[in-house]
């Protein structure tokens, strides 16, 4: 069975589900159960320090709210300096458990799949054939030279590929 | 009093922001010496010593965090602050080569011809290898999601898979752009448009290359069981970073490629 730290240090009891076996304490005017069974109110009389560990949700109180109500108290002891530990998760969890598996579903069916489309795609294109490189005009605007590259003999840019990148003078390769 | 009260971490003097600021100096002048004077040697005495700096300052905070527990809740709340705003300095950086993108292609100047593309300049099919690389980065945007799901549900080998795909296709972009760079007919040298080309795409570049870096550290780390499924805020600058490169990339994609093609 797993044990939780009370103010008291007595270990707290948990049922076999792993949920604090504490008799519930109701506020006033809070409903035993909700209408579907599936959350239900309940005040640990101690801090519950198993809120608060990285362990999935059976092994901690039995719902978010317990384990909000738990971190509350904990973290009113500490000023408020705790984040809440029922928190919202956001961006696409269908469920607390769930979100990492459709996360992992969407990379290997649609996103790496269309990696392998686009890889696909640029593999027939360049298959088409390598088409004629375009004549040498000497541009004014375009191979621009106001001051040498610092590298090499100062006209070749840094990635110069000679079969498609004239010098000011023209094609070197011609 | 032999121990603080309070939660904030008063960190113990470094001398890390002191070498670094003259690794900053020696970069920058070693590139004038560069530029002017054809030598190298006090720009790789920069190099070393800006990298020296990072490895060292990083490492402390890793050191404080992971091993001493100075990062509480508040402190790893001003980590975040930190974060989010040197992304936002980031898209300041490049919204500057947006700027002059578009300043330049709105109204093309007569000595280019009047148009844009430019007379003369053949642009990249945004088709091709650009879509590819447009695949290639929104996959990783997908695949960091789910490492990171996987590392809040305690799914270890989950984790470790995803973050190593992110990985791999960061680096796929980048051996992807450096192909590019060198079957391009355009240079950097062709006017305004290679100007304005390369910078933007340059920078993305080397933003993709840090940010692959920072993953890769973050794989180290979590290797190592540094993160936990409740703290793990390096793993999410990480990813945070990540993410903005992804969207930098869609902007570029959109304006140089598609729009300015």
């Amino acid at each position: 069975m797993a044990h939780a730290h009370s103010r008291s240090g007595r270990p707290e009891e948990l049922d076999q589900d792993g949920r604090c076996a504490q008799v519930p304490q109701f506020p006033a005017g809070v409903e035993k159960a909700s209408p579907n069974g599936d959350f239900v109110w309940r005040r640990c009389p101690a801090p519950c320090a198993l809120a608060l560990l990285p362990l999935p949700a059976r092994f901690r109180c039995s719902s978010k709210m317990v384990a909000a109500v738990c971190a509350s108290r904990v973290s009113g002891l500490l000023g408020r300096a705790l984040p809440r530990v029922g928190r919202p998760m956001s961006s696409g969890a269908h469920g607390e458990e769930g979100s990492a598996r459709m996360w992992k579903a969407l990379t290997y069916f649609v996103a790496l799949p269309g990696v392998g489309v686009s890889m696909l795609n640029v593999f027939l294109k360049s298959r088409h054939g390598e088409h004629e490189r375009p004549e040498f005009v000497a541009y004014p605007h375009l191979r621009i030279r106001t001051k040498p590259f610092p590298w090499g003999d100062g006209n070749h840019t840094f990635f110069h590929n000679p079969h498609v990148n004239p010098l000011p003078t023209g094609y070197e390769d011609e | 009093m032999t121990h603080q009260t309070h939660a904030y971490h008063m960190v113990n003097p470094s001398p890390w922001p002191l070498t670094g600021a003259l690794s900053a100096l020696l970069l920058t002048s070693g590139l004038a010496m560069w530029f002017h004077y054809n030598t190298l040697t006090l720009l790789y005495l920069g190099l070393l010593t800006n990298m020296l700096t990072m490895y060292q300052w990083w490492r402390d905070i890793v050191r404080e965090g992971t091993y001493q527990g100075h990062h509480t809740p508040i402190v790893q709340k001003g980590l975040r602050y930190g974060m989010i705003l040197f992304i936002v300095s980031e898209v300041f950086f490049f919204a500057g080569f947006f700027w002059a993108f578009y300043h330049s292609s709105l109204v093309p100047t007569h000595d280019l011809g009047g148009c844009w593309p430019p007379t003369g300049i053949i642009p990249l099919n945004p088709l091709e290898v650009p879509l590819l690389n447009t695949s290639v980065l929104l996959a990783s945007g997908v695949s960091i999601t789910w490492a990171h799901h996987s590392l809040m549900e305690g799914k270890r080998n989950n984790m470790n898979q995803a973050l190593l795909i992110t990985i791999g296709l960061g680096v796929y972009f980048t051996a992807l752009q450096a192909s590019e760079y060198l079957e391009t007919s355009f240079s950097i040298s062709d006017g305004i448009y290679g100007s304005t080309f390369f910078m933007a795409t340059g920078f993305h570049g080397l933003h993709v290359i840090i940010g692959s870096t920072f993953l890769m550290v973050c794989l180290l780390r979590q290797l190592k069981y540094h993160f936990t499924s409740k703290h793990h805020f390096g793993f999410e600058a990480a990813a945070w970073y990540w993410h903005f490169v992804d969207v930098v990339w869609l902007f570029l994609y959109v304006s140089i490629y598609w729009w300015g093609s």
